[in-house]
């Protein structure tokens, strides 16, 4: 595993290197001055030109770039433009934390239902329940991040009884089929006790928490805020609604992909083996066919989680989160503070290269194939 | 069976569709803070008429305190708390987050003033309403008959929190200290007027007196010290800091510079070197900032343990986070915004800040050969503004328009300042189409002009606004709208790039002298316009001797008709600024238009 990663670390040099180049020399090119967004409109053209001199912005743009490679090198990343001036580390290490989390949080979530309706859809495959999964999931594919996050702050900050009561009714109409169906086995044959007495405990169960969610609805925050890192608890239900506005069209691919992979998967004659032996459904579609499903799913959610690191920056500003995506767009971008941009562009890189070596590595464990292949 | 189940499935879809219409009507309307009703007492905003000035205007705009006492003389104070009480929590948003403690280092007024001012406390505190200075760490500050020499007592008994005492002669290094960061530091503006005090002959006779004397006369130097440079920084600690770092410092960054650094990510040093109602207890400059209580505040028990700073985005994120319970503090900055908070009966402590929507003209600045120059040009434009549209298509309706630099409702404003802000041209497109023309024909211009404008909202809208009545009127008008720091600045400043700019002077009670001088003064390093009249310099001189409010009225009166008649620039609006407050958060006291002081503050029940 070591050497997998040891290697895509050595391939990573050249592309970090070109990366970062064309980063500082794009950034050169964007309107504005740093020294500007330190002294704000009380400036004068002198203070201005003295800040421009302190910050090194008077030498020409490859000496600078030099300057900051050769710390880079050395492990500096340099200081930011922005008063007061501290350590670039610093600042992504401060604005990584909640980044990761809100991200984190997004794949879960994305993961979890997308889990659950591509298994569910695949097994379902060209019934109702499958077009009603299908046409959802592309309603939430042509919903924008923000859009999300604005429709969320509006509906489960300051309207939070619909959601609360399309909660009831959704969770409702599931506790029906399974009512439905317990007794429906039961009418049919009361003395296969299996048959009727799953579907009624799981009516029970989903009734129960159908109920216990909405009597403990929270009260969503509009922003979320650092204030809330203390408490985990505190920090779920701040990161909970762009969390959620991140996994929306995420949830659509996976469960999309999912259920494509599934499909195939479910047609293969280990699948059919395993029915003929009467094994369970449930322990068909999660035991047996879920693990050679999920290549695309793993590979995609690899991908999405490097992109969701650096990508959250709409989201992070909705909710007045100083997350990374804020601090390189935010203050690095657009003030024209290059040192962030560089600096955040460089953990990026890394992180992403890091993520796919992980991935590739997974793969392994997921294919018994692979993994003998390689022995 | 089957018919039967849909039968039920879609009675119970209407039923539930029919429960969320109905459902929880409490959160159709607007709460004012986390758990509380929205109040029905009045605001406490621009729309109630000033508090008018006593009528003794003669007093010196200064008051001395009311003694030496430890306790302050507030009222508030008294039915607040015997100590500290815990649990107790201000989260405040922020118009913008502090970069600095420092306040050499901290932009200040609405950008960090409030987090800096409560943990350094400050010497005169402002009170805009009434536009005098109530001792806050000073005792007393009386001027001479010319302003030209102000004596300041200052209160015995304070410490800092190292234990150092607080002495006179600190007030005056922290002063230097402020001085010396011109050009180098974030608060040029402060500084820049820190310059009017002759320090080779300010004198410090004792422990508890400094005799300051000024370049000129100033009657409103007590402002002064109601602003950053009154927050005193203990100068030990300072210099020991710069001992420490002067091995550091290089050609490009100073040994002060480094110190300022250092001081925004120290909590620690910030406490020793203050004596504020609260010390620092997290900081995270850009971002957050965290007060808690200090155990010794010289004025005696601060109620409020914890105050909390953040900034949710914008002012419209401040109101509906504020709305949604996140904050019971919310700083507000935008006319739709306080229109919204009135309308759902939010506690305001709001101030209308003079000249704050305004076109600049460029008149010539570093000898370019500008159209706005020609005062034709600049009546023409007069002509063509209407503000009232400007207010209907990117205000809603809801911006406080004026044509007057102190509106009506704000404490500087009078009958004949209107008079004359009214000789100024009104708008009539005929008038500005005739003088177009007869401009292109006697110069050959062909109508073109540049307008810069900053696109936070609603910044686009009003560049299309008035890009749309200008054109009208023959104008070939060019608009380049982008962030402040990245075009605006550029665009104004750096390059003086610009015809017509979006701008805002943002005068208030405490900063009405140094904000006309900064940008109207021939000789002023911060006149954009390039902007020059004799008669202008001469009315500014009168406003720095203004003795009193009637006398800084009068001073400002005189200004608006040479403004009326030279037009510098085009003012259309005052821009509302000011704190949205849960209704059970008492004491707080507004020491400006932006900055508000917690230490005598209380949450009630």
């Amino acid at each position: 595993m070591l050497r997998v990663i040891g290697l895509k670390l050595v391939r990573l040099v050249p592309v970090l290197f070109l990366v970062s180049l064309a980063t500082f020399f794009l950034v050169d090119l964007i309107p504005g001055d740093p020294a500007a967004n330190m002294l704000g409109t009380d400036a004068t053209i002198e203070d201005l030109e003295a800040v421009r001199k302190s910050l090194g912005l008077d030498k020409p743009i490859t000496d600078r770039y030099v300057d900051w490679l050769s710390g880079a090198l050395s492990g500096d990343l340099g200081l930011s433009l922005r008063s007061p001036n501290e350590p670039v580390t610093d600042l992504i290490q401060r604005s990584v934390g909640p980044t990761l989390r809100l991200s984190a949080m997004a794949l879960g979530m994305s993961f979890t239902i997308a889990i659950f309706l591509g298994v569910w859809s695949a097994q379902a495959a060209g019934t109702r329940v499958d077009r009603l999964v299908s046409g959802t999931m592309f309603g939430f594919i042509s919903v924008p991040t923000f859009l999300a996050g604005l429709l969320f702050i509006f509906f489960f900050v300051f309207r939070e009884s619909i959601p609360r009561w399309l909660w009831v009714i959704g969770m409702g109409l599931i506790v029906l089929r399974l009512l439905y169906l317990a007794i429906s086995r039961l009418v049919e044959d009361r003395a296969h006790f299996s048959g009727w007495f799953g579907y009624a405990i799981a009516t029970l169960v989903v009734a129960g928490l159908m109920m216990w969610v909405f009597v403990q609805w929270p009260d969503f925050p509009r922003t979320a805020s650092h204030r809330y890192d203390d408490n985990w608890r505190e920090q779920i239900r701040s990161l909970f609604l762009p969390a959620l506005a991140l996994a929306l069209s995420e949830i659509a691919v996976f469960t999309r992909l999912l259920r494509a992979d599934m499909l195939s998967t479910l047609q293969e004659q280990f699948v059919l083996s395993a029915r003929a032996k009467g094994m369970p459904t449930w322990r068909i579609l999660f035991r047996d066919a879920l693990r050679p499903s999920s290549f695309s799913l793993i590979t995609v959610a690899g991908i999405t989680l490097g992109r969701l690191i650096g990508g959250t920056v709409i989201i992070e500003t909705i909710f007045g989160l100083d997350g990374l995506g804020k601090l390189i767009v935010g203050t690095g971008v657009i003030p024209k503070n290059y040192t962030i941009v560089q600096g955040g562009v460089l953990v990026l890189a890394v992180g992403y290269v890091m993520l796919n070596a992980i991935i590739d590595i997974s793969y392994q464990y997921l294919d018994p194939r692979i993994r003998r292949g390689r022995v | 069976m089957r018919s039967w189940l849909f039968k039920l499935l879609a009675l119970l879809m209407v039923f539930g569709l029919v429960a969320a219409a109905c459902g929880n009507d409490d959160d159709d309307g607007v709460t004012t803070g986390p758990d509380e009703p929205a109040p029905a007492e009045p605001s406490d905003d621009g729309d109630d008429a000033p508090a008018p000035a006593d009528d003794g205007d003669d007093e010196p705009a200064a008051e001395p305190a009311d003694d030496g006492e430890e306790a302050p003389a507030d009222e508030v104070m008294m039915d607040g708390c015997e100590a500290t009480v815990p649990g107790t929590k201000v989260n405040y948003a922020v118009f913008s987050p502090n970069a600095n403690m420092d306040p050499t280092g901290s932009s200040g007024a609405l950008v960090g003033g409030t987090q800096i001012v409560n943990v350094w406390d400050v010497l005169m505190a402002f009170d805009p309403a009434a536009g005098v200075s109530n001792g806050q760490a000073a005792e007393s500050l009386t001027p001479n008959d010319d302003f030209t020499e102000w004596t300041l007592k200052i209160r015995s008994g304070i410490t800092y929190g190292n234990g150092d005492a607080f002495i006179a002669q600190d007030v005056v290094d922290s002063m230097l200290r402020f001085f010396d960061s011109r050009g180098d530091g974030m608060n040029n503006r402060a500084a820049g007027s820190v310059g009017l005090i002759d320090f080779d002959n300010t004198e410090v006779p004792d422990d508890s007196t400094v005799i300051f004397r000024l370049h000129r006369g100033w009657s409103t130097f007590h402002t002064l010290l109601g602003d950053e440079p009154g927050m005193i920084v203990n100068p030990r600690i300072i210099a020991q800091l710069l001992d420490e770092e002067a091995a550091n410092a290089t050609e490009e960054t100073s040994a002060a510079r480094l110190v300022r650094n250092r001081m925004a990510v120290t909590p620690d040093l910030v406490n020793a070197a203050s004596f504020g109602p609260y010390e620092v207890a997290e900081v995270e400059p850009n971002v957050r900032t965290v007060l808690r209580a200090r155990d010794n505040y010289w004025g005696g028990p601060v109620c409020i343990e914890e105050i909390e700073f953040t900034f949710p985005g914008s002012s419209v994120a401040n109101w509906e986070a504020f709305q949604a319970g996140d904050f019971n503090a919310a700083f507000l900055r935008d006319p739709r915004v306080f229109a919204d908070a009135r309308e759902a009966g939010a506690v305001l402590s709001s101030e209308d800040q003079n000249i704050g929507g305004l076109f600049l003209f460029n008149q010539g600045v570093r000898g370019a050969e500008v159209i706005g120059k020609d005062i034709r040009i600049r009546r023409a434009i007069h002509h063509a503004i209407n503000r009232d549209i400007i207010n209907e298509r990117a205000f809603e309706g809801k911006l406080k328009t004026t044509n007057a630099i102190a509106a009506e409702g704000t404490l500087l404003w009078s009958p004949e300042l209107q008079e004359c802000a009214d000789q100024a041209p009104s708008y009539d497109p005929d008038a500005a189409a005739a003088l177009v023309e007869e401009v292109k024909a006697d110069t050959g211009w062909d109508g073109s002009m540049l307008l810069v404008h900053a696109d936070t909202d609603p910044g686009p809208e009003i560049a299309q606004a008035v890009e749309g009545m200008l054109e009208a009127a023959g104008f070939d008008i060019e608009v380049d709208l982008g962030p402040v720091t990245t075009v605006l600045i550029p665009r104004v400043i750096i390059q003086a790039d610009y015809e017509m700019a979006g701008w805002g002077f943002n005068a208030d009670g405490a900063t009405w002298v140094a904000s006309l001088n900064d940008n109207l003064l021939s000789t002023s390093g911060s006149n954009r316009m390039a902007f020059a009249h004799p008669d202008m310099d001469a009315a500014l001189g009168e406003l720095y001797g203004a003795a009193n409010v009637d006398d800084q009225r009068a001073a400002i009166a005189a200004v608006q008709c040479v403004w009326s008649e030279q037009l510098p620039a085009m003012v259309y609006s005052v821009t509302e600024e000011g704190l949205a407050l849960a209704p059970n958060i008492k004491g707080v006291q507004r020491a400006g238009a932006t900055i508000f002081l917690f230490g005598n503050a209380y949450i009630e029940n």
